[in-house]
């Protein structure tokens, strides 16, 4: 396993006099998917920020090898870590290559020209996120899934070892939500360090090697799924009994409230359609979507 | 919704609350119009003043007051209440407290109709523009709404449309301006600014008119319209023709614009700014045309004293005054606005 | 893209060619080639190409150029269609402050209007931006608004001093129209290298600026220092719409209508939209000249007042097709 490259120490961050972050101390491990996961408000997002180096620690600090985040000069920084941001907008009518292709910034000076080796990063890119049919259409018409895909896509362009990503998948359809995360399972796999924000217990548990829970600013717990999400912290930190089960296709752990919906009297209800869709729409998305 | 509600918890409150802000108003109006009628560069006794104010013969007064100040202060309560009531009207229609005829371009239409107008007829007679800065009031609405519909009217896309029309107006006014003879020239504040100078009592009949008509036609308006603020579906319920009085809100706040802009040239601010603070006042989020008018009156009369008398001898173009108090209102409204517009 | 660029060359030789050959008097272009490098000092047509024309034509191409440039950096700097120096009241604000300094401190040549127009627009850009900046989904529609109400006060305001002094008047009357003739003898030429320099300056933020395009976080995590980039940008823009006031007085859509234009063919690529706004921004402001000159002929309607139509009608246009929220 290679050394440590991404760690924060006693890190405080706040938004105004609001403390989010409390004395927060966290090593990423490397060439693996970590998840950070946690209420709504418990400082996950930001944490994420703290170490995409887009918010400046009250306290504390991030560093890469060694050093300082803020020490280091910018476009340094962005040749080790590439960014997905909460919700980005792409410029209207952008293809998808043109908005790939400015994850080489970091790489080129006012005065170099874009050269081979760029338009190779760009297609190696285009080619990992399997968009490489899609490359000039306007990102604006491409799927949610296949637009997270495009901005993840620029983020490998940038060529990174480290890969910081906010909520890739919220406002995903849920076969788009598990596109992209296979697809950064296979970039973990590769050897890259993923470090990604979820809400979904079940799918950091399914994708993750670390995961980091957090409730209230502070790190509960930090390791394996299997470690980590436990009933009692999983209760605590989100304020619902629940129950730890083996996901009955992977094992890992997955997560059920533990009251069940009041009883009440259930009117027998006939589910009878008229027609039955059902195997028209399975034929129909086999022929569609998986080919790259 | 706290609109909504504030319209509905204010009728049920205090149902009187807007006759009172009106009569106030009124009272506020007719004062500081005595004042502006009495000052000048030539003081007057007040009893003169208000002789010939009205109509009585006395000597002195009659032709400063009489002739020169007071067709010039009528005129201004006068226009300023029509373009406010055309603002009030528009901005309940677009539900949008940025719609108003300047902002939108329609009194610029009017004035570059007006403009047309004296180009074709050779005259300047306010009567003989008039109906050409209603047509082309009503030309210009019915152009930003073509242009702002997309399933229904879209304040945004209206008002971006409205600034667009209203350059190419402008730039059609100061177009002609150039090519009309000399004595014309003269004209270039009134169209482009607007301005109460050199009125006559021609304007204020005219004025007089125009609001007595479309105050009746709002009147009947705004209680449909109040319903229509609460939710189109509602007012559909509730047997409210909702098109309808749509079409017809904008209709007669073009033309209320467009008989203003025919009286003192494309006067800005006050059709935004005065309803603002009627609505303030009354204390409802309700639309309140007569509030409006009052509070427009008030507006452009004090403007025409500050344009008459701030750099006497010189006068400033009453549309410079309204300027200078409109755009600060509108920059702070929007910085207001900001997260919610 | 390579080919449109050519041809948006080709078409800027045209309209230079335009703008020396035709106007009240044409002339055949053998005698404008002539006039130009062979002059004879006794024929009247060489006269009026030199004399006349060859200036109008330079500023043409200045003002188009930096106007055009200065509207593709706002809207991609701002991410709003909307973004036009006009529009945001750069040139109400430059226009202002060369008046202001006409009647109350006499400054009629080039150099120093334009360090007048510098601060009248950084002055009113400050303002606009400052009440109708920020993001949201109303954004465009609330930096238009401040602008027009910002510049509806300043151009009051100006209209104010201009008409109350006479001598005033004359002079800046047909400059305050938008002119490409405002200027006599060759103080402007300074201006135009100016001009120069600061699309020079435009072409190195190229790359930042597309990466800001992307966002905030984006831009940072890409290694461009945002608010650096920011601030030369909007630098640029305001220093090109204070020079291009100086130059021809206030000539608004300009910045708004060409880049829309170019951004029909180039898409959402930064460096090509700037590449090509240049030639296309300096050609459409030539043949509205050209066109003032022909429409109106044996006067003129002045280019300000012709890219006013245009523009406004570009700006319903572009109303129809924006997407914005409804409320």
């Amino acid at each position: 396993m290679s050394t440590p490259r991404l760690t924060a120490a006693q890190l405080d961050l706040a938004y105004g006099k609001a403390r989010v972050v409390h004395d927060l101390s966290l090593t990423v491990m490397p060439g693996a998917f970590t998840a950070i996961i946690g209420p709504n408000g418990c400082g996950k997002s930001t944490l994420l920020r703290a170490l995409a180096r887009l918010h400046r620690p009250q306290g504390g600090e991030v560093t890469l090898d060694g050093r300082s985040l803020q020490s280091l000069p910018t476009k340094e920084v962005a040749r080790e870590l590439g960014l997905l941001p909460q919700s980005p907008t792409a410029p209207a009518g952008i293809t998808v290559r043109d908005l790939v292709a400015r994850g080489r910034t970091p790489h080129l000076g006012p005065f170099t020209p874009w050269s081979a080796a760029d338009a190779d990063a760009v297609a190696r890119a285009l080619h990992a996120t399997g968009l490489k049919g899609l490359a000039d259409r306007p990102v604006d018409a491409l799927s949610g899934g296949q637009r997270q895909r495009a901005w993840i896509a620029l983020a490998l362009a940038q060529e990174t070892e480290i890969l910081l990503l906010d909520e890739p998948t919220t406002f995903l359809d849920i076969g788009h939500q598990y596109e992209v995360l296979d697809l950064l399972h296979g970039l973990a796999d590769e050897g890259r360090t993923v470090v990604a924000v979820l809400h979904d217990l079940a799918q950091a548990a399914r994708y993750a090697d670390q995961v980091v829970l957090m409730s209230a600013g502070l790190v509960l717990a930090s390791g394996s799924p299997g470690q980590v999400l436990t009933a009692q912290r999983v209760s605590a930190a989100f304020g619902l009994p629940v129950t730890v089960v083996p996901d009955p296709v992977t094992g890992t752990p997955l997560i059920v409230p533990s009251r069940a919906p009041a009883a009440r009297t259930v009117h027998a209800v006939d589910v009878r359609p008229d027609v039955d869709h059902t195997e028209a729409t399975l034929a129909s998305t086999d022929s569609h979507e998986r080919t790259p | 919704m706290s609109a909504r509600a504030l319209s509905l918890g204010a009728h049920i409150r205090s149902p009187r609350r807007p006759t009172m802000v009106v009569a106030a108003a009124a009272a506020l109006l007719m004062i500081i119009a005595v004042v502006s009628l009495s000052t000048g560069q030539m003081p007057l006794p007040l009893s003169q003043v208000l002789r010939a104010a009205v109509g009585v013969p006395s000597e002195g007064a009659d032709f400063i007051v009489g002739q020169l100040r007071a067709p010039r202060v009528y005129t201004a309560a006068l226009v300023g209440a029509l373009l406010a009531m055309s603002g009030a009207l528009l901005q309940s229609v677009a539900r949008n407290p940025l719609a108003s005829p300047d902002l939108l371009g329609i009194t610029s239409g009017a004035a570059a109709a007006a403009v047309t107008g004296i180009a074709v007829l050779g005259t300047s007679s306010s009567l003989a523009l008039a109906p050409f800065a209603v047509a082309g009031a009503l030309l210009t609405a019915g152009l930003i709404m073509a242009l702002g519909w997309r399933g229904g009217i879209q304040p945004l896309r209206m008002v971006i449309a409205g600034i667009g029309v209203g350059f190419v107006a402008t730039s059609i006014t100061t177009f002609l301006l150039t090519r009309l003879p000399e004595r014309a020239a003269g004209q270039a504040y009134l169209w482009t600014v607007g301005t109460t100078n050199v009125r006559v009592w021609n304007h204020v009949v005219i004025g007089v008119v125009a609001l007595a008509v479309i105050s009746l036609s709002a009147a009947w308006l705004q209680r449909r319209m109040r319903v229509i603020e609460m939710g189109d579906d509602l007012a559909g319920a509730l047997g409210v023709r909702v098109p309808v009085v749509r079409f017809a809100a904008v209709g007669i706040a073009a033309i209320s614009a467009g008989i203003a802009t025919a009286l003192a040239g494309p006067i800005g601010f006050v059709a935004l700014v005065a309803p603002a603070i009627a609505r303030r006042l009354v204390g409802s989020g309700a639309i309140a045309l007569g509030a409006s008018a009052v509070v427009g009156a008030l507006l452009t009369v004090v403007s025409d004293l500050i344009a008459r008398e701030m750099l006497a001898p010189m006068q400033l173009p009453i549309g410079l005054v309204t300027a200078a108090i409109g755009a600060p209102y509108l920059l702070i409204l929007l910085t207001r606005l900001r997260g919610s517009l | 893209m390579h080919l449109a660029f050519l041809i948006a060359l080709v078409l800027l030789v045209a309209a230079v060619g335009a703008s020396l050959a035709l106007g009240a008097k044409p002339i055949a272009l053998g005698t404008v080639w002539d006039a130009l490098w062979n002059a004879d000092a006794g024929n009247e047509e060489h006269g009026i190409v030199r004399q006349l024309r060859l200036s109008r034509t330079v500023i043409g191409l200045a003002v188009g150029a930096a106007l055009a440039v200065a509207g593709a950096l706002a809207q991609s700097l701002t991410r709003n269609p909307l973004a036009d120096p006009g529009l945001l009241g750069l040139n109400a604000g430059a226009a202002l402050a060369i008046v202001l300094g006409s009647v109350f401190g006499g400054i009629q040549s080039a150099a120093p209007q334009a360090a007048l127009a510098l601060i009248g627009a950084a002055a009113a850009g400050a303002l606009v931006y400052g009440v109708g900046g920020g993001g949201g989904a109303a954004a465009p529609v609330r930096l238009a608004l401040a602008g027009a109400a910002v510049t509806a006060l300043l151009a009051a305001v100006t209209s104010a001093m201009v008409l109350a002094d006479q001598t005033v008047l004359n002079q800046l009357r047909y400059w305050l129209a938008g002119s490409l003739t405002g200027r006599s003898g060759l103080d402007f030429v300074p201006l135009v290298v100016v001009v120069a320099v600061l699309l020079a300056l435009a072409a190195l933020t190229t790359r930042p600026l597309a990466a800001v395009a992307l966002g905030d976080d984006a831009a940072v995590s890409l290694g461009v220092r945002v608010g650096m980039t920011r601030a030369a940008v909007m630098g640029l823009v305001v220093a090109l719409a204070a020079v291009s006031t100086a130059l021809a007085g206030p000539i608004a859509f300009v910045g708004l209508a060409v880049p829309h234009l170019v951004r029909s063919v180039t898409g959402a690529s930064v460096g090509w939209l700037l590449a090509l706004s240049a030639p296309v921004g300096a050609a459409t402001v030539l043949l509205a000249d050209v066109a003032g000159r022909l429409v109106a002929r044996p006067g003129e309607i002045s280019v300000g007042i012709a890219t006013a139509l245009g523009g406004g009608i570009v700006l319903a246009v572009l109303a129809r097709r924006m997407r914005t929220v409804a409320l």
